[in-house]
């Protein structure tokens, strides 16, 4: 301890060789350089301290520092007797405490001095060196290199300064191991780290740089010193703490990222589930599944369960099928031979039984309800019209017919169907009875599929022998070119009627003859309900007629043929009729009448729907262009057939080609029937009819009579129905009908002096359209169809009034009113039809302007209006007579005004006040001035123009028998909110994440539960721990990143997230 | 003729359905509410997450509903169909109960009460009781496909209209001079004295509102589950014997003898719209299901579909007979009464239709009142001499709610439907024009925010007054809570009235005067060093 202490507080003055040894870092060192200490003074003598003869020597301990030393030192070293261990400083750098005290004095002094050359030096050589050139009170300049040093000495001091210091330096090198640089913490060779070669510091530098005789001394340490050299090199030095200790954080810090982030796909997982359900994770123990379970992994434990297994292992007992097992052995062993035997068959039986149930109950299974059958041919009829809608789709066709390829392609190579393959014959010459059921069923199939594409083929090739006889016949037509547009365009009409007028022919034809030799049949045994006998025989029955018929069909076609008279003859006047065909007809016509008059009875439906029946094969044959005897009732030249069929809504044709049809030009030589036989029948029945319209008081609208003549005719007038007298409107209407059928006949007999035959027939003579060609588009004219036809841009008379006129049974009352429409007789004949026109003719009456003009007045004409006398309707040009006596009725209260004045002051109220500078007399003006200030003026335009936009604004700026009101709903505005709340930032997502009501009444059960689960569960009495790390539930959680697949909870127990439930 | 039998038989569900319907999408698209959110682009991407999730359930849901459509709603709607050359509205009545099932068939008849004059009639909401008031005080209500009377009175008073309540247990009758409520047992159990003269009866079931208008024309709307006035307004336009109900929106749709129609909504003292429908008085008026179409009839004859989204005219229709009733069934039929005849039309309100779907006359009397029956076929009219039903294939909904309204429903259901009613009963004030608009940003105008400021403005002044005032007594003590000290205090704590003003100010004057100190603060390039104290460091 003493020793320590001396060491220490001789140090001070010593220069450092031991303390060298022990501390190469020391900070405060290189103030005691002796080098360093010697250039600052070279008179005073450094080594005062420590004599040339001085050796430092060992000494021991107890001698080193005796009583009598400390008698003798003791006031210089200040420490007396009584100091003690605890006083003094511990270790050997506490010696150094001085010189850092002296430091504290003068470096301020020194700073002050010149501080700015200061921090340059530290830089340079460390705080050390320049706390020491600071102590001498030097210049500063001097560097470590002695050759600088010395050249700047001489600068400073002068050669002889130099002169004396130089051989003193020499000689403490001498004495002094060297070194490059002073030692200190900061100059440590700085690449020492980076690759150390040629700049760490190493024995042989050391050894380098002794004189040969000092090496010499060392003899054989010299050897092994350089031995250890080349062996190893010197441990690195330890690098500055506060490097390491930023290494060591970096390396911490690494390590923790790497540790947190593991947490991380949980962390968000959890974040981003809905709901969060805390269990108490007991639910995932494992339970027992069942007792026999139990049993199974039962092994005993003590003794007792081990006596007992050995019994039951004894007896047989050990499971419940050895039981069983012994059981019936037991049982066998008892019974006799016979009962052994009945027992096995009945046990046979039992098993028999079973399998015939469960064969059973399997094809029960199989069977659907009526319902499920019915949701399937719902499914498929949705699927078909899918389809149906999807086969514009070219995509899809051309898919399909990929596929269809494919399929046939297969079918080439494998030719299944032919069951030509190895296997099938192989199969076939085994036998049928030897197949088994599915090599049974694959063989039919094949059979099944051949067939299949034989009927196949059979059938198109029907189908294109007869669309090739289509296409010779329009290629035929459709050479003729290279005249005038006016005779192209006549001689395409006429072609075009040819055409199919000979195609018709042609096809009857067919028809007939096929009919005649039997091979329209259908071969093979008829089925189901056509097997039965009486269906049998009425077949029979039918056929025969039929047969009949088509006889008859085709005599004519041939007759017909043989007078084929040039298409412009043939006028509508006279015509011949054989004495069948008048008595056909009359038959027809009394049958008609007789139908007429039961018109609301009940009983007349058979008779109607078998007249029905009849009428509409008229009608077919007609338009197939066979003049057979049933066409002398409905004879083509006869205006009103076409009528007749629109009424009853048969004809499905064109009207173009129905026009064609009715056209007497266009006769072909067919026999035109005159109804002059039934002159007398059809002339007393209009008679009559016409009487009573005459009687009746009623003006009948002719759209409502024409409308109950469908009444009449499907038997069912609405009569008795109407307070308003329907009795007169029903003979009017039956009448007007025949007139229709039969105007020959009332043009022969009749003497009505309204009769307007001559006239119609002068303006249309064929019954074709009339076109009027039209400068410019002027809309719809009433009685005209605007249309761009192959005559160019007109009008053509509409299409629907193309009837004639009914002159002889036109209502005397109706006719005057007839004259007030357009006075062009093709227009009357029009109007004569309807009549219904005539409101839009005088259009001046018109008094909806006012109110909304959504009512489309006489847009829809549909062929019935219901028919009722009394009741409601679409809205109709017919019935601007009405609404004009309402208007009429009405007209003392200006409704419309009143609304309007309403809806002014109304919206004056609501409009938001512009506030308007007013003029008051003496204020904002100089007396006297005459013009409004521009301020005013200004000021009013800009009032002006803001009311404006604000009943512009307005909801109901632009309706104008509509007012909204938009006062503020103050009382409901709590149920909005005036701005979007947070953390939306667009009030359209704000108000289309509102739309989807999350009740029980809107959505389905677990959607329903899915919208309003609460954030967080928690089972009863589970511990909501601290998380915990779960591998697989991290993977998992990493995986699933998209918003449709992540689970809807997200379930946590005892702190481990579970990874597999959903 | 064909009837297309409506089915309602149960259907049976296979176990499993592996394949998915071909078409499912597009039946989903049907319980779709609106278009599909576009997160894309939320910048807050928490936000957008919560609103995938959202949208994900949403989708989800209209699944699940199409998926279930197919089971839950076996039923379709009948109808009639003809062949040929018929026509549906040729079929008479005892033709088309001869061809309906025997169950249906049963629900046409006719009650012959001549003495007690035409009869104003009401099905409950589930449409198993109907209540009938004849004008001369004859009050009854009946199980009326059971054939069972339940109650019958005789008020010996004019009775002009009756209506139930939410459920069979309570109705109302319009009579001479009140309104009245009785229960079931035909015990009158309220005297309103506020309806007075009420001619008709509406009741609101979602809000329990009991609505009347009458010959003063004030527009009443009574609570009947609080038993407060609710609202009434005055129509000023006369007396008033037209309304009904928009069962979407539950406005209601008076009819007025100036031609015009106006809906009514308790918050507002003025209608929400007008309409000029007629150039006569409105004679009828009905609304349908969706609330989508209106339809109007006057006096003029004319019979008008009105859109009641756009407030547009669709068109109209022409009469001869006046059409004096009206009704439209839950499946869009429209029934037209005019004296004693009947015409229903079918898709008659979204397109023109050219011919009525059926007719009938009633056997005697004139027609006062039209109802179809909820989910049923059925059509009543009451008239001068008694009550006849008609059967009209596909009037009614072939599938019932029973959180809704359940026809089958016992005693216990009722008591539980009706506490689960009252339950989500709605506030009056959620009566508003387009309810789509509840829940959503409501763009305040400009006016009521100014008023809103101001009135905020207001109350802090008078606070502040008020604070002032109480502060002012004060007491004299020396030290740390002295007067002033204390004034200093508080006033520190106060939230003064011009504060606002002056905080507003010195941004303001921040606001200037940073720029203008930043021009001043650069230090000039030829300025000495030695000024450079003057100039604030780090504003260069």
């Amino acid at each position: 301890m003493s020793k320590k202490r001396k060491q220490g507080q001789l140090g001070a003055r010593l220069p450092r060789k031991a303390s060298k040894q022990t501390d190469v870092y020391e900070a405060e060192e290189a103030n005691d350089d002796e080098s360093n200490l010697r250039r600052f003074d070279a008179v005073e003598n450094y080594e005062y301290e420590t004599p040339s003869e001085f050796e430092d020597e060992e000494i021991d301990e107890d001698l080193a520092f005796t009583a009598e030393d400390e008698q003798q030192f003791g006031s210089i070293i200040g420490g007396s007797a009584a100091s003690d261990g605890e006083e003094a400083s511990p270790d050997a750098e506490g010696g150094f405490e001085e010189l850092p005290e002296s430091d504290d004095e003068e470096l301020p002094t020194s700073e002050a001095a010149d501080p700015l050359d200061q921090e340059s030096r530290e830089d340079i050589e460390g705080p050390a060196a320049a706390d020491h050139e600071s102590v001498g009170g030097r210049s500063a300049d001097e560097l470590e290199d002695d050759e600088a040093y010395n050249a700047m000495i001489q600068a400073v001091q002068g050669e002889a300064a130099a002169a004396t210091r130089a051989p003193q330096q020499q000689r403490r090198r001498e004495s002094v191991a060297t070194e490059a640089c002073p030692e200190s913490e900061y100059n440590v060779p700085l690449d020492s780290h980076a690759d150390g070669e040629g700049h760490e510091l190493d024995i042989r530098d050391m050894l380098r740089s002794l004189r040969p005789e000092q090496r010499s001394r060392m003899g054989p340490n010299r050897k092994r010193l350089e031995g250890l050299s080349k062996k190893g090199k010197a441990v690195a030095a330890p690098l500055p703490t506060l490097i390491r200790q930023r290494q060591e954080r970096k390396a911490g810090y690494e390590d923790r990222v790497e540790d947190i982030a593991k947490w991380q796909p949980i962390i968000k997982a959890n974040r981003e589930a809905p709901t969060l359900t805390f269990t108490t994770g007991q639910e995932r123990a494992a339970k027992p599944g069942s007792v026999a379970a139990l049993a199974a992994t039962f092994t005993p434990d003590n003794k007792m369960e081990a006596e007992i297994a050995a019994v039951l292992e004894k007896a047989g007992a050990t499971s419940s099928k050895q039981v069983e097992q012994s059981e019936s052995a037991a049982a066998l062993k008892a019974m006799s031979a016979d009962e052994a035997k009945e027992r096995q068959n009945r046990l046979a039986k039992m098993r028999s039984l079973l399998l015939h149930h469960e064969a059973k109950a399997r094809r029960l299974k199989a069977i659907k309800s009526k319902s499920f059958h019915r949701q399937a041919n719902r499914a498929a009829k949705r699927k078909a019209a899918k389809e149906a809608g999807a086969e514009g789709d070219e995509e899809v066709m051309r898919g399909m017919e990929e596929e269809a390829e494919f399929r046939r392609a297969q079918e080439r190579l494998t030719m299944k169907h032919r069951n030509s393959s190895k296997w099938a014959k192989h199969a076939l010459r085994r036998g049928a009875h030897l197949l088994d059921s599915s090599t049974k069923s694959a063989v039919n199939e094949q059979l099944r599929l051949g067939q299949e594409l034989k009927q196949k083929a059979e059938r198109v090739e029907g189908a294109s022998s007869s669309s090739d006889e289509d296409e010779g016949l329009a290629s035929s037509t459709s050479g003729s070119d290279g005249e005038t547009a006016e005779g192209i365009r006549a001689d395409r009409r006429e072609a075009r009627a040819e055409r199919r007028r000979k195609a018709a022919d042609a096809r009857t034809r067919r028809a007939a003859t096929s009919m005649l030799d039997g091979s329209d049949e259908p071969d093979g045994e008829q089925k189901g309900l056509f097997s039965l006998p009486f269906m049998k025989r009425a077949m029979e029955k039918r056929k025969l007629e039929a047969q009949q018929e088509a006889q008859e069909v085709l005599r004519e076609l041939d007759a017909e043929e043989g007078q084929e008279q040039p298409p412009s003859a043939a006028p509508s006047g006279r015509m011949s009729f054989t004495a069948a065909a008048s008595s056909q007809a009359a038959q027809e016509v009394t049958d008609l009448r007789q139908h007429l008059q039961h018109a609301d009875g009940s009983d007349a439906e058979e008779d109607q729907d078998a007249k029905h029946e009849r009428l509409k094969a008229a009608a077919a044959e007609d338009a197939a262009g066979a003049s057979s005897a049933a066409q002398a009732a409905l004879p083509d030249s006869l205006p009103g057939s076409a009528n007749l069929a629109d009424l009853l809504g048969w004809d499905d044709e064109t009207p173009d080609k129905a026009h064609v049809r009715s056209k007497p030009a266009s006769g072909k030589g067919r026999k035109q029937k005159s109804k002059a036989a039934q002159g007398d029948s059809g002339a007393t029945k209009a008679r009559k009819a016409q009487e009573d319209v005459q009687h009746s008081s009623v003006v009948a609208e002719p759209s409502r009579a024409e409308a109950s003549a469908v009444g009449c005719l499907s038997g069912e007038a609405p009569a008795g129905r109407d307070p308003v007298s329907m009795d007169g409107v029903l003979a009017r209407v039956a009448a007007a009908q025949r007139s229709r059928l039969f105007p020959a006949a009332n043009g022969t007999s009749s003497h009505d002096p309204l009769q307007q035959q001559p006239t119609a027939a002068g303006s249309a003579p064929n019954g074709s359209l009339d076109f009027i060609q039209a400068p410019q588009f002027s809309g719809s004219k009433p009685g005209y169809a605007f249309s761009k036809g192959p005559q160019g841009l007109g009008y053509y008379t509409e299409s629907s009034q193309l009837r004639p006129a009914q002159p002889s049974l036109q209502p005397t009352t109706s006719a005057p009113q007839h004259k007030d429409g357009l006075g062009n007789g093709v227009a009357a004949q029009a109007k004569g039809g309807k009549g219904k026109r005539r409101g839009m003719a005088n259009g001046a009456l018109q008094h909806d302007k006012g109110l909304p003009s959504a009512v489309d007045e006489g847009g829809s004409s549909g062929e019935e209006d219901g028919g009722l006398a009394g009741a409601m309707a679409p809205m109709k040009g017919a019935e601007m007579s009405q609404r004009e006596l309402v208007a009429q009725a009405f007209a003392g209260d200006d409704v419309e005004a009143d609304f309007q004045q309403m809806k002014d002051a109304e919206v004056a109220e609501e409009v938001p006040k512009v506030e308007e500078p007013s003029m008051l007399p003496g204020w904002g003006t100089w007396a006297g001035q005459q013009r409004e200030p521009k301020w005013m003026r200004d000021a009013r335009v800009k009032a002006q123009k803001e009311k404006d936009a604000a009943l512009k604004a307005r909801k109901d700026a632009k309706l104008k028998a509509v007012v909204v009101s938009e006062r503020w709903d103050k009382r409901a505005a709590k149920y909005g909110t005036p701005d979007v709340p947070f953390p939306f930032h667009s009030r359209a997502i704000y108000d289309q994440s509102m739309r989807q009501p999350i009740g029980k009444d809107y959505n389905p059960t677990s959607s329903y539960r899915d919208m309003t689960r609460p954030p967080v569960l928690k089972e009863a009495g589970s511990i909501i721990q601290p998380i915990q790390f779960s591998r697989s539930y991290a993977e998992q959680s990493k995986e699933r990143g998209a918003v449709s697949k992540r689970r809807k909870t997200a379930v946590v127990s005892g702190g481990v997230p579970a990874a597999g439930r959903r | 003729m064909v009837m297309a039998q409506a089915n309602d038989e149960p259907v049976s569900q296979p176990r499993k359905r592996q394949k998915v319907d071909p078409d499912l999408t597009a039946r989903i698209t049907k319980f779709r509410r609106g278009d599909p959110l576009a997160t894309s682009k939320i910048p807050d991407r928490k936000l957008k997450g919560t609103l995938r999730y959202q949208e994900r359930l949403a989708n989800e849901a209209a699944e699940l509903a199409a998926k279930a459509d197919d089971w839950l709603l076996p039923s379709t709607a009948g109808g009639l169909e003809a062949e040929g050359m018929e026509r549906t509205w040729r079929f008479k009545q005892d033709e088309v109960v001869q061809a309906a099932e025997v169950g249906a068939a049963r629900k046409v008849f006719d009650l012959s009460l001549t003495e007690l004059g035409p009869y104003s009639l009401d099905f409950t909401r589930s449409g198993r009781f109907l209540a009938l008031a004849g004008r001369k005080g004859h009050l009854a209500v009946m199980d009326w496909q059971r054939g069972k009377l339940v109650t019958e009175i005789q008020v010996k008073e004019t009775t002009r209209d009756i209506q139930f309540l939410h459920n069979e247990s309570f109705f109302a009758t319009a009579q001479r001079k009140y309104a009245y409520i009785y229960d079931r047992n035909g015990v009158e159990v309220h005297c309103l004295r506020d309806h007075v003269e009420a001619s008709c009866l509406e009741f609101l079931p979602h809000h329990f509102l009991l609505c009347s208008v009458g010959r003063p024309g004030v527009l009443r709307y009574q609570d009947t589950s609080t038993g407060q006035t609710a609202a009434a307004h005055r129509t000023r336009l006369g007396p008033c014997s037209v309304m009904r109900q928009n069962p979407w929106n539950a406005v209601l749709c008076l009819g007025h003898a100036n031609g015009t129609a106006t809906l009514w909504a308790p918050n507002m003292p003025t209608p929400l719209v007008r309409l000029l429908c007629h150039r006569g008085p409105i004679k009828a008026l009905a609304v349908d299901t969706d609330g989508r179409n209106m339809v109007t009839a006057g006096a003029d004859g004319q019979v008008r579909v009105w859109d009641l989204r756009m407030l547009r005219p669709r068109h109209a229709y022409f009469s001869r007979a006046t059409p004096d009733r009206l009704d439209i069934s839950q499946r869009g039929l429209l029934a037209v009464g005019a004296a004693r005849s009947i015409q229903v039309w079918q898709g008659a309100l979204e397109h023109k239709a050219n011919s009525p779907y059926m007719r009938h006359d009633v056997f005697s009397g004139r027609l006062s009142s039209l109802a179809f029956c909820p989910y049923e076929d059925v059509l009543a009219a009451g008239h001068s001499d008694g009550l006849s039903t008609m059967l009209v294939p596909g009037a009614g909904e072939p599938n019932y709610d029973s959180r809704v309204a359940d026809p089958f429903q016992g005693r216990n259901a009722r008591r539980e439907q009706e506490v689960a009613q009252l339950l989500d009963k709605l506030q009056p004030d959620m009566i508003v024009l387009d309810p789509t608009t509840i829940g959503q940003v409501r763009k305040e105008p400009q006016q009521v925010q100014e008023e809103a400021k101001m009135a905020a403005l207001v109350a802090q002044r008078t606070e502040s007054r008020a604070a002032l005032e109480k502060q002012a007594e004060k007491k004299k003590m020396k030290g740390k809570n002295k007067p002033s000290k204390r004034h200093r205090k508080k006033q520190y704590t106060i939230i003064e009235e011009h504060k606002d003003d002056v905080r507003m100010r010195t941004q303001k004057d921040q606001k200037l005067g940073k720029t203008a100190a930043v021009a001043e603060d650069v230090m000039p390039a030829d300025a000495p060093r030695a000024l450079a104290a003057f100039y604030q460091k780090g504003r260069q």
